[in-house]
């Protein structure tokens, strides 16, 4: 009995070790065909500004349990839907799949192990399976590369390329008059949007927020180009507390990381939900609550207060003089990302 | 020593096992010279990022790994010196430079896993992992073959690695000109 444990921890350790391995190639293999396929970054422009000033953008980038960013999960729906209704002819909503460098869905990019993605929502529509947690696991595998000091730049990039193309959908061109851009993410999702922010500052000239649905914050440094992260936290949440746990970054001796400063300037804004848990049906979506009011009513209110909330350009960015790279992959990405913004 | 005899060996040095260690230290120094080069290749292939990012073509990537290699076993040649020196301060003159370089080098047997450091986030803390265990079989390889006390055993792993690690780190500087004209990519020497 004991043997067979034994086998099963050091099975669960190897799978582990060969999922990390695996984890960065697509990113690397993107940046090498990138050199081969070499495509600028493209920010819609126009003559004349299309959109008025005090247009409201808004970006959902999903939980780790996403397949897709147009396919949402059963409980990611109906939150749309009522930010969809709440939010009206106010602000344009857009979504993407945080989860893969080249953007494409678990479901419809051209993946080797796409029949694999599709059986697995198949299994996951019909039944609760732990099979299912292949899709939380490789997601997971991608949120620590953006969180990642080496392979992040990349990912957060090519991220913020795919956030500027769904604002594209959206009607939004780079010439229009600045306009407030909020990301709303919910678990893993919250951290791509930290990465992707530092790129998107660099073409989008209003205020951005972020509203993270129990973020999972590994790597905060992204937050010196954010103005404003309203953090919604489920008091039985332990995703949240586990990664302010694990990042060195949140720790109370880290008082010059971009997590305390936002803290000092008054950028962090934490929002305690009673009794909501992570995932399921006592978390932050789910159909489980008290007093008449389920978690996603609660969640969903507390997301439409924080987009009421005016946001002002508090962020660092000027200060800090842009983003640099780690010394490891500074020379030749931030010429070529010049060149390509410019 | 066939290839999977000497990892299996490898393994068990690695895990602190006192007969493993024993029974490979006297081995050909050309045999032990390989697990430094296959350490370094390990950490290249760890960090083959920095590969990528600067897209080395193939024949860069071979001689990247080929120079990495030869570094480590500088590495290994300098930690020997100094682990030779502190010995000498201690009275303990009879140990032959071979023996240490043995000792040294089959230190770096965790290192072999240094391809694992290519994972993301834990990475980098995998890496400082894989130092410290180098470090701690590096002294305890002196306590058990050379005999020196525990804390000159642990001053050899400890001044060694500092000087290895400073001679890298300050190399890094001097050689990056060349490096970069060459078109080289060494861990260690990149981050300076």
């Amino acid at each position: 009995m004991l043997e067979a444990f034994a086998w099963f921890v050091a099975l669960g350790v190897a799978a582990f070790l060969i999922a990390g391995t695996l984890a960065p190639l697509e990113t690397m293999s993107w940046w090498a065909g990138r050199h081969i396929h070499p495509r600028r970054w493209r920010l819609p422009q126009a003559r004349s500004p299309r959109s008025r000033s005090d247009q409201h953008y808004v970006i959902y980038l999903g939980g780790i349990d996403s397949l897709d960013g147009s396919v949402h999960t059963e409980y990611e729906r109906p939150l749309l839907r009522g930010l969809e209704h709440a939010l009206g002819s106010n602000a344009r909503l857009g979504s993407v799949f945080p989860y893969a460098i080249s953007g494409e869905a678990l479901l419809s990019g051209p993946r080797f192990f796409r029949w694999l993605w599709r059986a697995l929502r198949k299994i996951r529509q019909e039944r609760r399976s732990w099979l299912t947690s292949l899709i939380n696991a490789r997601n997971f595998f991608q949120l620590l590369v953006s969180a990642d000091r080496r392979y992040g730049p990349i990912f957060n990039e090519a991220l913020a390329e795919r956030i500027f193309a769904v604002l594209s959908e959206a009607g939004w061109r780079r010439y229009d008059p600045p306009s407030r851009l909020t990301l709303v993410g919910y678990s893993g999702g919250v951290q791509i949007a930290i990465g992707a922010a530092p790129f998107l500052a660099r073409a989008w000239h209003g205020p951005i927020g972020i509203i993270s649905i129990g973020g999972t914050i590994l790597a905060p440094a992204g937050l010196d180009y954010v103005d404003r992260l309203d953090h919604l936290v489920g008091s039985q949440d332990l995703a949240v507390r586990i990664s302010a746990i694990v990042s060195a970054a949140r720790w109370p001796l880290a008082l010059r990381s971009s997590w305390w400063r936002a803290i000092r300037s008054g950028r962090i804004h934490r929002v305690s939900l009673l009794g909501v848990g992570h995932t399921g049906a006592h978390g932050y979506l789910g159909a489980e609550g008290s007093n008449s009011r389920s978690h996603l009513e609660a969640t969903l209110a507390a997301v439409l207060a924080a987009l009421s909330r005016p946001v002002f350009p508090r962020a660092p960015r000027a200060r800090f003089g842009g983003f640099r790279l780690p010394a490891i992959n500074r020379p030749k990405i931030t010429s070529a990302r010049r060149a390509r913004i410019d | 020593m066939a290839a999977p005899h000497l990892i299996s060996v490898l393994l068990r040095v690695a895990m602190f096992e006192r007969p493993s260690l024993i029974d490979v230290v006297n081995a050909p120094v050309l045999t032990i010279a390989c697990v430094p080069m296959l350490a370094g290749a390990s950490e290249l292939l760890g960090q083959s990022f920095v590969l990528v990012t600067r897209r080395a073509p193939r024949v860069q990537a071979l001689a990247s790994y080929a120079f990495t290699s030869l570094t480590y076993l500088v590495g290994v040649s300098v930690w020997t010196l100094m682990a030779l020196l502190l010995l000498h301060l201690d009275r303990l003159t009879g140990v032959s430079p071979q023996l240490a370089f043995a000792v040294v080098a089959l230190g770096y047997a965790p290192r072999l896993l240094g391809i694992l450091t290519i994972a993301p986030y834990y990475g980098e803390l995998l890496g400082r992992g894989l130092d410290a265990w180098s470090m701690a079989c590096v002294g305890w390889g002196f306590f058990v073959i050379v005999g020196a006390s525990l804390p000159v055993a642990a001053a050899c792993a400890i001044a060694g690695w500092t000087v290895n690690h400073l001679i890298r780190h300050f190399g890094g500087y001097l050689s990056a000109p060349i490096l970069s004209r060459l078109g080289l990519v060494v861990p260690g020497l990149i981050d300076a």
